[in-house]
């Protein structure tokens, strides 16, 4: 073992306070058991700066019997549980589950608190670091389960103990909780899927198609094969909610009195209109151009996001009451100030249509590429056949050309820096690069001149040095390498941003680049978006649409935290493992993409592929379960656990509500348990299947606590052991025999359900039948 | 402030631990040098390397073997699981101290598993007679039952199980 600083406390303050001042890196040591066998190993990442030995306090050891309970000491060896004759009387079940653990050797070293704070007993977790480095699985910080797609044999047949943060939902700007409709989709439950969808973003069939994959890039099963294919599946869950739109987009119970307007019917205004008007606002969206949707009706290409799904989104917001008043300009058909009278709160979120300036002579002559991208149509039979310039290298750009070449024209787009740093989605750049769209980097252009009917284009040749402010690398001019270029039209999208005169001249306002943020301006003006933010992405757009939401939610109702989410849901248990490769989104051929600029580039998904993606999901987790055989006695006798920080029922400290989530402190010390006296006529039973009786942990444990009275059921606590992530109750085992008297036939009911939830994987369906008998022989044997 | 922690241990005058091994007493000093205990040795450790008293076994090493046992305070414990510095004070027996130090007799329950053919390689087995050590020394006439009990914490690889609980059967029956 390596070596360690070491302290002998007199007391469990002192132990606490060294404790404390190793900041997590110090850890108690009781027994020794458990401990000593992670030190050797080596197994976690971090080895302990110093152990502070429990044994050396006084006063930690011994069983007590009070009126109603009895307390055992956190420093009492568990043979002297099982030893004690005024245990074994009231509280067999504790004295029985204490014989059970491991033999007698470390029964006369372990103690009960050791034993409740041991860690898990998982192989790939506790793999020795010298034969060759430890294993850095999910539960120690690395990215995949090993026990799921590897050997399970040991380990939970109820799902796993989910994570604190899940990098897929981590990485959407909306936080959507992908694992959770994923898992929804994997049983085929659409509605359920869609309702936890609606909860993180509204507006899923069309972030499901123009959305640059926040989420996938960070996946865990990228590590295994490749990412979940989660924009597709959201796809095809947005398509279905839009189809099922009086189910999903429905109208509040009630109305709440007050209203909203909201200027821009962009996705951050649909989004804060959605939520608001789910909320019972009434809600009326103003829109300058004659169609609702913002960029997303009116610029971003059919081939990309078809006109009718927009429309259908729309539609399904109009139905839950929501009012949209398209081609009304705020500022000119209606004043702000208005507005601010008549609704209780105003929402700006305009978006960013202002094409900047490039400052260069003759930029008169360029079109702007939002204004080409809205107003193609008109366009359509000059620029067939063309030579086009597109000047700048975001997404309208790549847009513009991509549309132009739909229309028959030659698209080039000179960009003043490289390909890499483009910020154009890497998937349309890749698009545009296969359909034939030709690409001058490091090329800028300096003046725009008419010459013979043609625009001459001077440009000079760039190199990239140093980093600019913005981190970027910074383009300098080569010097002498002018030259001309001559183009039809030249169509410049260098850029956007928000017509912030909308708001009033007194009013300040200071932009704060946050993208999925929303913000409070004087009066009742909040403002989101892109018109906060300056241009960003749909989800971004959408989660501060939401943000918007909260905000002004939050402030009508006068900051009363009455808003209580009622989805808090038990996550479904379905971890599985299926080895099937990641769904191949369909792709039209580039030659053929090209040749129609309405209908979408991307075919849809069918369910059965969809419903197979969904269970790539590995649902990421710890499969380990919890390897104390105290504990499960322990909750089945409704014992409670005394530390140094709270005073809490066994149930609550063991709960698998997130990893990472330890059951204490670094800091923190078991000082004792107690156990409430049975009740009169009380049954209990302690059984335990192992492999090799008696020094294994459990494959399956049950404990069981009945009280009897009358001939009758009326109390039951059936706890499982090793079997899920943490000791589980069996609820719906104990519902069923309360009330009735207890014989074979109904302890055989009660343990084909205690066991009906369980979802093994590939090595532990045998745990199932095990699990079945124990419980069937605690309750009648 | 790390290193103010650290100091608080390890500084000043060597610290030392006391305990007794077969009724010797013994005060270590602790240290990394050859002859001290380190904090990170285990009992087994310092029985075997720095006390030299080999008779103690180590095959798990994880606590799961039973070969290490010894005795601490007349009960069985694993050498291997347990820290020596955490040892202070504490009366150690191991199968070295069995044996009657002034006769030379061996203990009736080293006899008794000579008799028996109680092993064959022989690596468990001072493991497997401080387990029944500690057993009779609680409770002198033990049934079978008791006897498979308070050994089932002693694995045996050749297969010398059934000797091993007649070997303590018969010890057993001496001391009557
Ligand atoms: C071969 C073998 C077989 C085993 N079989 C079983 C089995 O069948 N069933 C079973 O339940 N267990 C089993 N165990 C696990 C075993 O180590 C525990 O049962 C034992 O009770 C742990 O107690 P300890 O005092 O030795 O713990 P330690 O090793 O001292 O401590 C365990 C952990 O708890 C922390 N800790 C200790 N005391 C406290 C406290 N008072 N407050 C806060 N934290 C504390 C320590 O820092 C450490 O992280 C087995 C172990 C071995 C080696
Ligand atoms: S079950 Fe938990 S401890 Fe074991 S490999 Fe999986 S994440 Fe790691
Ligand atoms: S496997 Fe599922 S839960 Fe895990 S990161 Fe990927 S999408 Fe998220
Ligand atoms: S060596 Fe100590 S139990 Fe195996
Ligand atoms: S005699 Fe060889 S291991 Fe027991």
């Amino acid at each position: 073992m390596k070596s360690f600083s070491h302290y002998n406390p007199k007391s469990v303050e002192e132990a606490v306070q060294v404790l404390s001042t190793y900041d997590g890196k110090a850890k108690p040591n009781a027994g020794g058991t458990d401990l000593l066998g992670i030190l050797k190993e080596k197994s976690l990442p971090e080895y302990p700066e110093a152990i502070v030995n429990l044994k050396t306090i006084e006063g930690l050891s011994y069983i007590k019997e009070e009126e109603d309970f009895i307390a055992i000491g956190s420093l009492t060896k568990l043979s002297e549980i099982a030893g004690s004759q005024m245990v074994r009387e009231k509280i067999s079940l504790l004295a029985d589950a204490a014989k059970e653990v491991a033999t007698p050797q470390i029964r006369n070293m372990a103690t009960v608190g050791g034993n409740l704070a041991q860690d898990v007993r998982c192989w790939y977790y506790r793999y020795p670091h010298h034969l060759g480095g430890r294993i850095v699985c999910l539960r120690k910080g690395g990215t995949l389960c090993n026990a799921l797609s590897g050997d399970n044999r040991y380990h939970s047949i109820f799902g796993v103990a989910p994570m604190e943060k899940y990098p897929c939902a981590e990485g959407c700007p909306a936080k959507t909780d992908i694992p959770f409709y994923m898992s929804y989709i994997k049983e085929g439950k659409i509605d359920e899927a869609g309702e936890i969808m609606m909860k993180y973003n509204p507006i899923p069939a069309i972030t499901g198609r123009v959305c640059p994959i926040f989420c996938e890039p960070k996946c865990n099963r990228k590590s295994f094969d490749e990412p979940l294919a989660i924009r597709c599946v959201e796809r095809y869950l947005g398509d279905q909610l839009l189809e099922n739109k009086e189910k999903f987009y429905r109208k509040p119970c009630k109305e709440n009195g007050r209203s909203v307007a909201i200027v821009g019917s962009g996705p951050a205004g649909l989004t804060a209109a959605y939520y608001l008007r789910k909320k019972g606002y009434s809600v009326v969206v103003y829109e300058k151009l004659k169609n609702a949707g913002g960029m997303l009706y009116n610029t971003i290409p059919s081939y990309r996001l078809p006109k009718p799904v927009v429309k259908r989104q729309i539609e399904a917001l109009e139905e839950m009451g929501i009012k949209f008043k398209t081609g009304v300009e705020v500022g000119v058909d209606i004043r702000l100030e208005e507005l601010s009278d008549r609704y209780n709160a105003v929402f700006l979120a305009a978006g960013a249509w202002k094409e900047r300036k490039m400052g260069i002579e003759g930029e008169g002559f360029a079109i702007s590429g939002l204004s080409f991208l809205m107003s193609k149509e008109e366009l359509a039979g000059d620029i067939k056949g063309k030579k086009v310039a597109v000047i700048g290298g975001g997404n309208v750009a790549v847009d513009v050309a991509r549309t132009l070449l739909r229309m028959g024209a030659t698209p080039s787009v000179l960009y003043r820096r490289t390909k890499g740093e483009m910020p154009a989605f890497e998937e349309e750049t890749r698009k545009a690069l296969e359909e034939g769209v030709e690409f001058s980097f490091l090329t800028l252009p300096k003046a725009i001149k008419k010459v013979d009917g043609k625009l001459e284009l001077s440009c000079v040749k760039m190199r990239l040095s140093g980093k600019d402010e913005s981190g970027r690398p910074r383009p300098v001019p080569v010097k002498g390498s002018e030259f001309t270029m001559l183009f039809d039209f030249v169509i410049k999208a260098t850029g956007e941003e928000p017509e912030w005169e909308i708001i009033p001249g007194e009013i300040k306002r200071d932009i704060r680049k946050e993208p999925s943020g929303a913000y409070k301006l004087e009066g009742n003006l909040f403002i989101g978006g892109d018109f906060a933010n300056g241009p960003s992405t749909v989800i971004e757009a959408s989660a501060s649409g939401r943000a918007a939401f909260t905000l002004i939610d939050k402030w009508i109702r006068g900051d009363r935290e009455d808003f209580i989410d009622e989805m808090v849901k038990q996550r479904p248990n379905t971890s599985i493992f299926v080895d099937i490769p990641r769904v191949s989104i369909p792709e039209i051929p580039p030659s053929e993409r090209i040749k129609v600029l309405e209908g979408e580039e991307t075919p849809d998904v069918g369910w059965n592929e969809i419903k197979k993606e969904a269970e790539r999901c590995f649902n990421c987790g710890c499969l380990a379960v919890n390897p104390s055989d105290m504990a499960v006695a322990l909750i089945a006798l409704d014992g409670e656990i005394v530390t140094t920080k709270k005073r809490v029922r066994a149930e609550e400290l063991f709960t698998d509500s997130g990893l990472g989530k330890v059951l204490l402190d670094p800091d923190e010390i078991i000082k004792e348990i107690r156990i409430p006296k049975p009740k009169a006529g009380s049954h209990q039973r302690f059984l335990k299947f192992t492999l090799r009786k008696p020094v294994d942990f459990a494959i399956a444990s049950v404990a069981t606590s009945l009280v009897i009275k009358d001939g009758l059921c009326v109390d039951a606590r059936i706890v499982l052991g090793s079997l899920a992530p943490v000791p589980l109750r069996a609820k719906k085992a104990e519902e069923l025999l309360i009330g009735k008297p207890i014989d074979e036939s109904i302890a055989s009911v009660a343990a084909s359900l205690a066991l009906s939830d369980a979802k093994p994987l590939g090595m532990n369906a045998y745990k199932v039948e095990i699990g079945k008998t124990l419980v069937k022989r605690s309750i009648f044997a | 402030m790390e290193k103010k922690r650290k100091e608080g241990v390890r500084s000043g005058k060597k610290k030392k631990i006391k305990l007794s091994v077969n009724g010797i007493g013994y005060e270590l000093e602790i240290g990394d040098k050859p002859g001290e205990v380190d904090y990170g040795h285990t009992l087994a450790h310092t029985l075997r390397e720095t006390l030299n008293l080999t008779g103690t076994k180590v095959a798990c090493d994880h606590g799961a073997c039973g070969c290490c046992t010894v005795l601490m305070d007349g009960k069985a414990v694993l050498s291997c699981m347990t820290l020596t510095v955490e040892c202070d004070g504490k009366n150690i027996t191991t199968i070295e101290g069995l044996k009657d130090n002034k006769t030379g007799a061996l203990d009736p329950i080293q006899q008794a598993f000579i008799e028996h053919s109680a092993f064959q390689c022989g690596y468990c087995t001072p493991g497997i007679i401080m387990s029944a050590k500690a057993l009779l020394m609680e409770n002198p006439s033990p049934s079978k039952e008791e006897i498979k009990e308070a050994l089932s914490g002693n694995f045996c690889r050749c297969i010398s199980n059934y000797q091993a609980i007649d070997a303590v059967i018969t010890a057993s029956n001496r001391g009557r």
